[in-house]
């Protein structure tokens, strides 16, 4: 989102039991937890930042509601989550694996190369990420998820790392103008259940103007070439990680 | 709710609907699996639902490189054309309080879609059996009404024994007997909704514990196969040792009971 000017165009709120924000905690706007934006240079693109877990019997309705409101058509959808590494199956056992790795799942109309090796059988995903690759898939739509696992419960910078392969892809580099530096300041968020990034868009032909990338909210003016201000990142990360503390019991 | 896979709904008149219940040990989902991989059947469709939990993963029955990249969802229906045999396979629970309007939107899309019957595939609690279930057979079968007069005389040919119908509350001997299956999740709903609406239902399930149920999903299949015939055992040149079928385990029964061992454990 540093890349470029994001315009908040909508929100989707949802209250349950894993929303335990207090009142001196705002994720702006007030009170949204899945906020919509889109890129003033090219509103066809859309990204969604969801900073709160949806329910298993909300997803269904999030996703009519969202999906809902726009056409299908040269739709092409990117899923940025994270899972911890003990989610994963393997032969070996995964304290021997080099953490954070990077895997993706693809619907059938996805015809771009991937960044990394696709999802092994017998693992799964759950949760929002696998509602909207669902529901691409059953109505054909191109879409892929980027599933980060790590072995971190805190956000940290090594595990945003891994999702530079991301930002060099066909439909993403198009929309993040310094991958290094982009890299270095993104929160591509955190784990478990509570925060997945739903992104979304609309493919208007041409490179990059289909889909695009979830970072920290970018606000203010004045940036110039190559060097980036840092007017909030700092500060959407504390957040984020401090939503990520309430929300990880929810019998505290 | 139904999606097909291509631009047109396929032809299911005439066609048996072979489908899991969510039960004690996936049972039923794990015999759908080996039949789905031992007859190669294919995807000719999603069920769309808000009732299910949502999850996604590859090709569950990959065999190579070419076909283990396809998306798979948690409820799809699988056909095999020449034999007539439709397949829904579940993946995934139920959402709390959708189980029942599940049932009615699936028995509806079975009236409309022309399936000739429905086989259930389920499981029910080893531990809630009484003395006489103990002392026999682990099988069972049930029948709606509609069912039972094609099927019945073939039932009764093949030695099945009947699910017997016990004491509605447990615990009094003087209420009404009727049918239950502990552990069965849907098997009931199914059930009655197919008396109730007049469809073809047949039930087939065993009483098992949780544990590793693959050889109870293997005796199930075998079981549903003593009346279907949909695989014939391959010949053994070596004696006279009973021939296997030849029941094909998918892929992603792999790692059923998570990842590896941490050498360090040891």
């Amino acid at each position: 989102m540093n890349s470029g000017v994001w315009e908040e165009v909508g929100c989707a709120k949802l209250w349950n039991e894993w929303c335990r924000t207090t009142d001196t905690i705002h994720l702006s706007p007030t009170e949204a937890f899945c906020v919509f934006y889109h890129l003033k240079s090219n509103p066809s693109v859309l990204l969604c930042q969801c900073s709160c877990y949806v329910a298993e019997d909300q997803q269904f309705q999030w996703l009519e509601k969202v999906f809902g409101s726009c056409s299908r058509k040269n739709m092409q959808v990117t899923v940025l989550t994270c899972r911890h590494v003990t989610d994963y199956k393997t032969a070996e056992s995964t304290s021997s694996l080099h953490t954070p790795f990077l895997k993706a799942l693809k619907t059938q109309n996805f015809r771009e190369p991937l960044c990394c090796s696709l999802l092994e059988q017998p693992n799964i995903v759950h949760d929002l990420p696998a509602a909207v690759l669902s529901y691409c898939q059953v109505w054909k739509i191109p879409a892929v998820l980027y599933l980060c696992y790590t072995d971190v419960m805190k956000l940290d910078l090594i595990t945003v790392e891994a999702f530079k392969p991301v930002l060099s892809s066909r439909s993403l580099r198009g929309l993040v103008k310094n991958c290094l530096a982009a890299s270095q300041l993104c929160a591509a968020k955190a784990l478990g259940k509570w925060c997945s990034r739903a992104v979304c868009g609309k493919h208007a032909g041409g490179e990059g103007a289909g889909r695009f990338r979830s970072c920290q909210r970018y606000s203010g003016p004045g940036r110039s070439g190559n060097t980036w201000n840092i007017p909030q990142s700092t500060e959407i990360l504390k957040k984020l990680m401090t939503t990520n503390e309430i929300q990880s019991n929810i019998y505290t | 709710m139904f999606v097909p896979c291509g631009d047109s709904a396929p032809d299911l008149a005439g066609c048996t609907l072979l489908m899991p219940a969510v039960s004690v040990g996936n049972v039923g989902q794990l015999a759908i699996d080996l039949i789905i991989s031992t007859l190669n059947m294919c995807k000719i469709g999603y069920f769309y639902t808000d009732c299910l939990v949502p999850m996604v993963g590859n090709n569950p029955y990959a065999t190579a490189e070419e076909n283990s990249t396809e998306l798979s969802t948690n409820a799809e229906v699988y056909a095999l054309p020449s034999r007539k045999l439709v397949a829904l396979q579940l993946r995934s629970i139920f959402i709390k309080y959708k189980s029942k309007p599940f049932c009615e939107k699936l028995l509806s899309w079975v009236k409309s879609s022309g399936c000739a019957k429905v086989v259930v595939l389920s499981s029910s609690h080893s531990y809630h059996r009484n003395d006489l279930q103990l002392r026999s057979t682990p099988f069972r079968y049930l029948l709606t009404p509609s069912m039972q007069k094609s099927v019945q005389n073939k039932m009764q040919s093949l030695n099945w024994e009947e699910m017997e119908k016990t004491t509605c509350i447990p615990e009094i001997d003087e209420s009404e007997l009727c049918v239950r299956i502990p552990g069965g999740g849907i098997t009931k709903t199914l059930y009655d909704e197919g008396c109730s609406k007049d469809i073809p239902v047949a039930v087939l399930l065993k009483f098992v514990s949780e544990g590793d149920n693959i050889p109870d999903a293997l005796g199930l299949v075998e079981y549903l196969n003593e009346w279907l015939q949909m695989i014939k055992p391959c010949v053994q040149r070596d004696g006279p040792t009973a021939a296997a079928l030849p029941w094909k385990i998918p892929s992603s029964w792999r790692l059923l009971f998570g990842s590896g061992l941490p050498p360090a454990l040891f």
